[in-house]
């Protein structure tokens, strides 16, 4: 691991810090909740999900310019260097002190580990900007007709000039109203996983409408994109053609696993709060131990994943546990909140952050490939149980 | 659904009630408080009051030694009987009376029924089931018990799996593969055979509660002769197949009655142990009620839905279900209940090794230890395992497609 | 700490004696190994591998009782108890020390012969009683091969050392931690084995033409358990390097429930011969059963963590970066 001197004049890092992710930890919630702009950020809740992209980017902004976020991505990138556990720290120190993590960063770590492997040139020139949150990604893989079944997808991709033109529709784009660009996943060649490319593609273009979806907690969580001649240059090409299906399983790795460690915080947090609001009654000891449990045994879980990727090991199919662990502490942390906090939770004013986040809590098993395909892949790639 | 009984089936009841207050001991708890062979062998004493008194193959026509009724009446009996706590039979006249009698009186020749069913009735003989084989268990239709023709005998070769109480055997009945080329479900035959018959060989396996309950059969070279075939040759699934609905109408009656008398005993459990009062408990023992309660308004529409069509709709696929994982959720609470006890084995053992055990048993470690691991937890295994049943319902009741071949 | 191969020939070497038919106790055969220098070289990795190898084998070897009474015996600083016999809760009832006499009702794994037995009483302080002073009859069990009996008799209080207070009740709870966290290794055991055992059966198992692990619903079930014995699995690994309480607590919790969840839904996928004793299941199910007994079954350690949730008002990370 090597570390970049932080050159930054607003830097607040100091050498020691780069010692170990506790060390960083530390320091950060030193900072965090000591300097005052970072006041705003504590214990903030947002009033809708736009009015959190725009008070949040001011927290990406302060954690770029002091120098912590930036560590943990390699100095090509504009990063100070050292490997995902100090990402994987911020995240932790962030649900400590009650300060919610902006969508962007989650976004961060599933497509930003793909393309420094990939399409280096591209997170050499936009993480930065990324990271700082002048500019916002969205993530397109899904379609109307391709769920589950991603290798099914149907969103055209043919060559034009030194480009490509895309058509077709994308949905359940996470954050897509509120994103400049996206990944996507489009069809360059014939059928099957093979014909499968991954572009990052500007969504500010005449060919590209972009509606966002209203979901059941009343939010805008998720967009449908239309391309309709979209264009999008060679370069902007994730790896190369047809490597698309590779670079997205590649990219699962990410998603289950580090994903998990930054979510297992929020469930900490959470019940935190929740015993903090609550009145013990020994009615409900065992469901909030049980989830307590489940989110003790995520956080080992992913904690152990968090330091393989950190080593650069290459992770298999085994990565579907961690998402499954996490889909079952998520459920079971969320029903004991509510159980706990009895009528209050349902109906105080205060509460409305926390019934979202409820509500939202229940698409655990679906998004970011359902429950029953990580046990399927469970039971055949890592049991290898067979395969019809 | 209709939850009155006709005035002949109410007339019925009185007079089974009057048979039973004038046969059963005044402070008659039920089976369960009986131990080991005192159970068994008051079990065998009441299955010949039962039988003298004419209360055995009550919807047999009366030639046969029946008495005509109806399976209405079938139905206020096992009602009654559960009721005042008392097995209608022997543990193995489930497979004597219930399943061979009764497909005998469907299928069987003239000559058959005047041989066999009188027998059956008196007790000279007793009947065991050869269905299962290693590799036929969910996948019953997949009998590989090898019948050839030779002259007027059939020459059976193979095995059978899962004969319950197969060591009390006088005979088994068998389903044979006697058309290799036929489909899966075609080319089976039913038939008899004696026991002991040269070339048969019964032998127990133990059980996880280290009771013999089962018995695994071998054939080789057994010769039954063509008389012994019960229905036509070659339909021996739909024969096997016919029982059933009766079977599962009757039950559905009076399984919510042991049931809640299995449920009364833990919430006497509770109050032994002084958790009665405890929320956690009480919450979990009322959840116990509702389903035990839920289960007879299911019964009553399968009852229904059985004496108006004749035959069992797929609904009997929701009440295996219900029953089979209500009984874990109980079992694992009864077991709770036990606390430390629960791992040290005292007293008195089930008479029944599946579903509720006698009512009236008391609350020592081992009835909960067994039931617990062997009637709850064989419950979602035994006659068509969850998977099936849930296949069966989403498939038939809820007309969804059939299981894809997945590729992932 | 111990290198790959090194673990690797421990492991082949603790499976033959786990597994060797012998009336010999544990303790002696593994002091042929020289165990006592692995464990004192790296006693997290040698007593972790240990119980989880013995959670494979399903042994019925005593491991457990001189490991409470070593733990017992470093926690009050008396090297004499190392060789004791620590009582636990009987079902039957309590121990009781009253003005005059000492009443024992404790559980043990192996006889005491003439060792001290130390037996916790009146739920606070600690009695020291020599064994040959009580009487010692074993109990029929759920799980037959696993041995376990009952220590009862009341004895002067002149030939009781009485441990009180503080002193007893740190002790205590050192033991315990220490017993939860080997019970949480042994049940990890159980439930890998248990696990995977079951994903090959369903691959050999023909039914409707084909394996049955083919279909969903049994892969689903083996998943749903190997998921659970994956975060119960670092869970005891982390109490084992903590050897803090509550990682212990929590990782016996996790484990007693992957051990049961294990069981019951590989059971289903044995079907019938999961119900007999033809096949090696049943020893798995009836020691997970036993074995999530001891020092709290899984629900009640729930409701512990979840009381003390609400009542410090504080929710505790578990590992860190």
């Amino acid at each position: 691991m090597t570390v970049a001197p932080d050159t930054n004049p607003a830097s607040q890092l100091s050498s020691e810090m780069f010692e170990s992710p506790t060390a960083y930890a530390a320091a950060l919630e030193a900072f965090l909740s000591t300097d005052e702009r970072a006041t705003p950020y504590l214990g903030y809740r947002p009033h809708s999900l736009e009015d959190s992209a725009a008070h949040l980017t001011g927290l990406q902004a302060l954690l770029f310019d002091t120098g912590w976020s930036r560590l943990g991505w390699p100095e090509s990138a504009g990063g100070l260097g050292g490997d995902p556990r100090f990402r994987a720290a911020m995240f932790q120190t962030l649900w400590n002190l009650d300060i919610p993590i902006p969508e962007p960063f989650t976004t961060l770590e599933i497509l930003v580990p793909v393309l420094l492997v990939f399409a280096p040139h591209l997170s050499d020139a936009l993480l930065p900007g990324l990271l700082r949150g002048d500019d916002k990604w969205a993530q397109a893989f899904s379609e109307p007709d391709a769920g589950s079944d991603l290798a099914s997808l149907r969103t055209k991709m043919e060559p034009d000039g030194d480009g490509f033109r895309l058509s077709g529709q994308k949905v359940w784009s996470t954050f897509g109203h509120l994103s400049q660009r996206s990944v996507l996943l489009a069809r360059s060649g014939g059928p099957g996983h093979k014909g499968l490319t991954m572009v990052l593609v500007d969504l500010d273009q005449p060919g590209i409408e972009v509606r966002p979806i209203r979901a059941e907690d009343g939010e805008n969580h998720f967009s449908e994109i239309f391309l309709d001649n979209a264009w999008v240059p060679a370069d902007r090409v994730i790896g190369t053609l047809g490597q698309g299906w590779a670079i997205a399983m590649y990219m699962l790795q990410w998603e289950r696993g580090a994903w998990g460690w930054l979510q297992q915080g929020r469930f900490h947090q959470r019940l935190q709060q929740a015993v903090e609001l609550g009145t013990p009654n020994p009615e409900f000891a065992q469901q909030l131990g049980h989830a307590y449990a489940l989110a003790a045994a995520l956080r080992l879980t992913t904690k152990q994943t968090v330091e393989r990727l950190a080593r650069e090991e290459q992770l298999g199919p085994e990565v579907s546990v961690d998402k499954l662990l996490l889909i079952d502490a998520e459920l079971a942390t969320w029903d004991a909140i509510r159980a706990y906090l009895g009528p209050r939770f349902e109906v105080d004013d205060t509460l409305q952050w926390l019934r979202h986040e409820y509500l939202f809590s229940r698409a655990a098993p679906i998004y970011g490939g359902s429950q029953e395909i990580q046990r399927t892949l469970v039971a055949q790639r890592v049991l290898g149980m067979p395969r019809d | 659904m209709d939850l009155s009984y006709s005035p002949e089936a109410e007339a019925y009841r009185a007079k089974v009630r009057a048979f039973l207050a004038a046969n059963l001991p005044a402070d008659w708890q039920g089976l369960g408080a009986l131990a080991g062979d005192e159970a068994e062998e008051w079990a065998d004493r009441w299955r010949d009051v039962m039988a003298k008194n004419g209360f055995l193959g009550i919807t047999w026509p009366k030639e046969y030694g029946g008495q005509g009724l109806t399976k209405l009446e079938q139905v206020v009996l096992g009602e009654e009987l559960a009721r005042a706590r008392v097995p209608q039979y022997r543990a193995v006249d489930t497979t004597n009376i219930k399943m061979l009698g009764n497909t005998l009186v469907k299928w069987g020749t003239e000559e058959q029924k005047q041989k066999y069913l009188p027998r059956i009735l008196s007790g000279e003989d007793t009947w065991v089931q050869g269905y299962s084989e290693p590799e036929a268990g969910s996948d019953l239709a997949s009998v590989h018990l090898k019948a050839e023709l030779d002259g007027d005998e059939w020459v059976l070769n193979g095995q059978k799996i899962w004969t319950s109480r197969g060591m009390e055997g006088t005979a088994i009945f068998l389903l044979a593969r006697t058309d290799k080329t036929a489909a899966k479900h075609r080319g089976i035959t039913f038939m008899l055979c004696s026991i002991p018959t040269p070339g048969l060989e019964v032998r127990p396996i133990r059980t996880l509660t280290g009771v013999e309950e089962f018995c695994e059969v071998f054939l080789t070279d057994v010769r039954i002769p063509v008389a012994n075939v019960v229905g036509p040759v070659n339909e021996g699934w739909k024969v096997a197949n016919s029982l059933l609905g009766l079977e599962r109408g009757e039950e559905a009656a009076t399984n919510p009655i042991y049931f809640k008398a299995e449920l009364e005993r833990v919430i006497q459990l509770a109050r032994d142990k002084g958790r009665i009062n405890d929320p956690i408990i009480r919450d979990r023992l009322a959840w116990c009620h509702m389903k035990v309660e839920m289960m007879r308004f299911l019964g009553y529409r399968i009852l229904t839905a059985v004496l108006r069509d004749g035959a069992l709709g797929p609904e009997a696929s929701i009440s295996k279900l219900f029953w089979s994982e209500y009984h874990q959720v109980l079992a694992d609470l009864a077991m709770e209940l036990l606390g430390p006890e629960a791992t040290v084995r005292e007293g008195r053992r089930p008479y029944k090794h599946y579903r509720a055990d006698e009512p009236g048993a008391a609350n020592s470690s081992n009835s909960w230890i067994d039931v617990f691991l062997m009637n709850a937890r064989s419950g979602t295994v035994y006659a068509g395992t969850s998977e099936i049943q849930r296949n069966i319902l989403a498939e038939n009741i809820l007309g969804l497609p059939k299981e894809p071949q997945t590729n992932s | 700490m111990m290198d790959n191969d090194t673990l690797d020939m421990l492991r082949t070497s603790l499976r033959h004696v786990l597994t060797e038919a012998t009336n010999v106790p544990l303790a002696d055969r593994l002091g042929e190994l020289g165990w006592d220098e692995v464990v004192a070289d790296d006693p997290v990795t040698a007593l972790h591998t240990l119980f989880t190898l013995k959670g494979d084998t399903v042994s019925s070897a005593d491991a457990l009782g001189p490991r409470l009474a070593a733990a017992l015996a470093d926690a009050l600083g008396d090297p004499q108890l190392t060789t004791a016999t620590v009582g636990m809760e009987s079902p039957f009832g309590p121990s009781s020390l009253t003005d005059g006499s000492l009443t024992v009702d404790a559980v043990v794994f192996t006889p005491p012969s003439d060792n001290p037995v130390v037996v916790r009483v009146d739920g606070e302080h600690l009695a020291v009683v020599v064994g040959s002073a009580l009487t010692c009859t074993r109990l029929t069990t759920t799980d037959g091969e696993l041995a376990q009996f009952r220590l009862t008799g009341t004895v002067p209080a002149s030939q009781v050392q009485c441990i009180e207070g503080a002193t007893a009740s740190i002790a205590w709870s050192a033991m315990v931690t220490h017993g939860r966290w080997l019970l949480a290794c042994e049940l990890v055991g159980i439930a890998q084995h248990v696990t995977d055992s079951a994903a090959q059966y369903t691959g050999e198992r023909i039914q409707y033409g084909k394996p049955i692990g083919t279909f969903q619903a049994l892969q689903h079930r083996i998943a749903t358990a190997h998921v659970l014995v994956v975060g119960a699995a670092r869970l005891a690994e982390h109490a084992g390097h903590s050897g803090d309480e509550w990682s212990a607590l929590v990782a016996k919790a996790v484990a007693g429930q992957a051990a049961e969840t294990a069981c019951t839904q590989a059971q289903q996928c044995y079907g019938a011969i999961g119900f007999t004793w033809e096949h090696e299941f049943h020893h798995y199910l009836r020691r997970t059963y036993v074995l999530d007994r001891l020092l709290g079954d899984w629900r009640s350690l729930e409701r512990e963590i979840g009381n003390e949730l609400m009542n410090s008002r504080h929710v505790p990370k578990i590992g860190m970066l």
